[in-house]
């Protein structure tokens, strides 16, 4: 299989999802709550780098400012609020946030973030521009820096009015990650109970059972908003954008270059499509041109209209199996995002919108303009936005699952992409039972179809918009870490 | 050798080379083969290695491997440097070489644009020495052949480079089928401590791209390249040791 990341096929294909759920476009991401999808602690070489541990990136027109585009990229994954004051980025590394404008991967412009010296004295310098190499060598862009901004300072504004910001701040992730990973070792079956089939956590009276993981931690996060301008290309609005961070190898001829090996698109994707371990630094170490040939064949097919295995296997089949099941209903799972006559033709659909691994923003559609699946996950990624519940929720309905046979989908699997599920329901692939309900049921049941995530602290009505960091635990206001279930 | 008694080498050794094709055709028997003067004699995959003291870097090994298109282009390659005090390892490059003379002067650009040049006399064996490189390193250019090569089975091996001194010495492993050592002995000499092992543990892995594999002796980690079906280069990747470790299949 042979895919390619270019704007009219992934616009042709996802535009059909995007038009299905455009009833989402208009969600009020000014209230900017929480957003959840993150890499924390993913993979072997990073675990023991935090400082370029890349927990998540962000990406969205700026609420306040249409004319702006609003980067943020945290590491220093679970920095706990007791020691906030020993958290701060490394003045080896290069941070960088790449921006591809032609639709080939390829960072076409970049923003480059260096640190002067260790702790929290340091000063950011923020450089932008054109890359003088492209790909996971890296060298630093000549000329001076067009901001510089104090380690937990106020936002300074720099050339062409761009604002940065560094420091400590909430991690505003989003996710019941404890029982998604009981559900994958097999010691819990969803997120939430169902019956006495299905073993999850029982409904608490607020009308939530889910408990976010990442609530009571924060980060350190590199925030920068800059014209539009500045990264758009001149034959089209969308933009590619991932986040990377390098580390330098020995000088030669006079010359410091800048190995990647960290990086970060869409949320989790790392976390749920590559496997554990050496693979994950393998993934991090790459760059997005290559990933449609490394990582398609671990994605697997879409449903279609068309019945690919005889048993009704396809996209309103699955519907209808999951409304059978009760799963499309509260209190046992949530709505369904995509109608069952959703009409797509392509068996590469997930493959397309996933990969290459980068958050795809379109700059013409106004802020908090989701188009969920129209680029990708979703346009950019907004500090408030679902951003696991909508990934479960689209994979529940689309990709495809060898089911036991006399199920819909339990036919031969012959040359299908599916993921494994022949002892329903202890599935062999607990991806499948990680994605049956939709949701984690962190928020009430009552806001599941708002598809904001509801961080556990308020994000700020300006740049950078990501909310303060959790104080000392027992201060005034706090919640102080929550216990974790 | 000075450049001029190589020069003088070089042409003495052309104009042999050239009574002899004279000859040999006027007998009957097949003429022997001039390589080409231009660029198409540089053509296919090549294993290099060098090792020097730079100006700016400081003592350093390199080994690689690159492909050239025979018009003047280096289409891909693979190195990895080792300064001493760092290593940069699994180094993409590209690159361009041109021919005059006999004499291949080929730069190679690593993914962050840094180039390394060097100059290579080309020979007919195809192996040649390599003369200038990042400077002043010395080394050699082997032709690759990758096809063949197994990395399982019992190898001889010679140590050279530098550690808390001079390192020389040398040594035999057997690697089975899954990359682990079942045999292999090792004796070295590290500024004047002479050092024997009967057994020694480590690895063989299998080559990627490149003809390019991992390879550890002792604890000592080390890159390879395929050279041909029975002969690896390997360089080591540990800081503060600079090692060429050119094994050959028995």
């Amino acid at each position: 299989m042979k895919l390619s990341m270019n704007w009219t096929r992934a616009t042709v294909v996802l535009a059909m999802m995007a038009g299905t759920a455009a009833y989402l476009a208009l969600a009020p991401a000014k209230h900017m709550k929480k957003v959840y999808g993150s890499d924390h602690r993913e993979a072997p070489t990073v675990d023991g780098l935090p400082e370029g541990d890349i927990t998540d990136l962000y990406s969205f027109v700026d609420p306040a400012d249409s004319t702006k585009v609003d980067l943020i990229m945290n590491v220093n994954p679970f920095a706990e609020a007791a020691e906030g004051g020993s958290y701060a980025f490394s003045p080896d590394f290069l941070y960088q946030f790449k921006i591809d404008n032609t639709g080939d991967a390829r960072e076409d412009q970049v923003i480059q973030i260096k640190f002067d010296q260790a702790g929290q004295g340091q000063t950011a310098s923020f450089y932008i521009g054109t890359p003088t190499v492209t790909g996971a060598r890296n060298t630093l862009l000549p000329g001076t820096p067009a901001a510089t901004v104090k380690f937990n300072a106020a936002p300074a504004t720099g050339a062409n009015g761009m604002q940065v910001f560094v420091g400590l701040r909430d991690d505003p992730f989003v996710f019941d990650f404890a029982q998604f990973t009981r559900i994958l070792n097999g010691s819990q079956d969803l997120f939430r109970a169902v019956g006495s089939s299905f073993r999850g956590r029982p409904v608490r009276s607020d009308g939530t059972s889910g408990v976010d993981t990442f609530a009571g931690f924060n980060v350190t996060s590199i925030a920068v908003s800059v014209p539009k301008t500045l990264l758009q290309g001149t034959a089209s609005t969308k933009i590619n954008v991932w986040a990377t961070v390098s580390q330098p190898v020995p000088p030669r001829h006079g010359q410091t270059t800048y190995v990647q090996f960290e990086r970060q698109g869409q949320q989790a994707f790392s976390t749920i499509f590559i496997p554990s371990g050496a693979p994950r630094d393998a993934e991090n170490f790459e760059i997005p041109e290559h990933d449609v040939a490394n990582y398609s064949n671990l994605i697997p097919d879409a449903l279609t209209t068309t019945d690919n295995d005889g048993t009704g296997n396809t996209i309103a089949g699955r519907a209808a199996l999951l409304t059978a099941e009760g799963l499309t209903a509260l209190p046992n799972g949530a709505p369904l995002l995509l109608p069952s006559s959703f009409g797509n033709t392509s068996k590469d659909l997930l493959r397309i919108g996933l990969l290459p691994d980068v958050q795809r923003l379109d700059l013409s559609l106004p802020a908090g303009t989701l188009s969920i699946g129209q680029f990708g996950l979703q346009n950019g990624r907004p500090l408030d936005y679902s951003t696991i519940d909508v990934p479960l929720q689209l994979l529940r309905q689309l990709s495809d699952v060898h089911f036991p046979s006399g199920v819909t989908g339990g036919g031969p699997l012959g040359s299908r992409v599916a993921l494994g599920c022949l002892q329903f329901p202890q599935c062999e692939d607990r991806r499948v039972l990680v994605v049956l309900q939709g949701t984690q049921f962190i928020k009430p049941d009552a806001t599941i179809t708002n598809y904001l995530d509801g961080n556990d602290y308020p994000f700020l009505s300006a740049f950078p918009y990501i909310a303060t960091p959790h104080p000392l635990p027992g201060a005034a206001n706090t919640i102080d870490c929550p216990t974790q279930q | 050798m000075t450049e001029i008694k190589r020069g003088v080498l070089v042409k003495s050794l052309g104009a042999s080379l050239l009574a002899l094709a004279l000859v040999a055709c006027g007998n009957g028997t097949p003429p022997v083969t001039l390589p080409p003067l231009g660029v198409s004699a540089l053509n296919g995959s090549y294993v290099f290695t060098a090792s020097g003291t730079s100006s700016s870097d400081g003592d350093y090994s390199v080994i690689g491997s690159f492909v050239t298109d025979g018009k003047g282009n280096i289409t891909s390659g693979v190195a990895d440097y080792n300064f001493g005090s760092g290593v940069d390892d699994n180094v993409p490059l590209t690159g361009t070489y041109t021919v005059s003379t006999g004499t291949a002067t080929v730069t190679l650009t690593d993914g962050g644009s840094v180039n390394d040049t060097f100059t290579t006399t080309l020979v007919n064996s195809g192996t040649g020495q390599v003369r200038g490189f990042d400077g002043t390193g010395t080394g050699t250019l082997y032709p690759q052949v990758t096809s063949g090569f197994t990395a399982p089975g019992t190898y001889s091996f010679s140590l050279a480079g530098e550690g808390d001194g001079v390192i020389s010495g040398s040594g035999e492993f057997t690697a089975a089928a899954t990359g682990p050592f079942t045999a292999g002995n090792l004796t070295f000499t590290d500024a004047q401590t002479a050092q024997s092992y009967a057994t020694i543990a480590g690895y063989l892995g299998t080559p990627e791209t490149g003809g390019r594999g991992f390879a550890n002796i002792e604890g000592n980690n080390l890159a390879y390249y395929v050279v041909g079906p029975n002969n690896i280069q390997m360089m080591g990747l540990d800081e503060r040791i600079l090692l060429n470790v050119p094994a050959q299949k028995q």
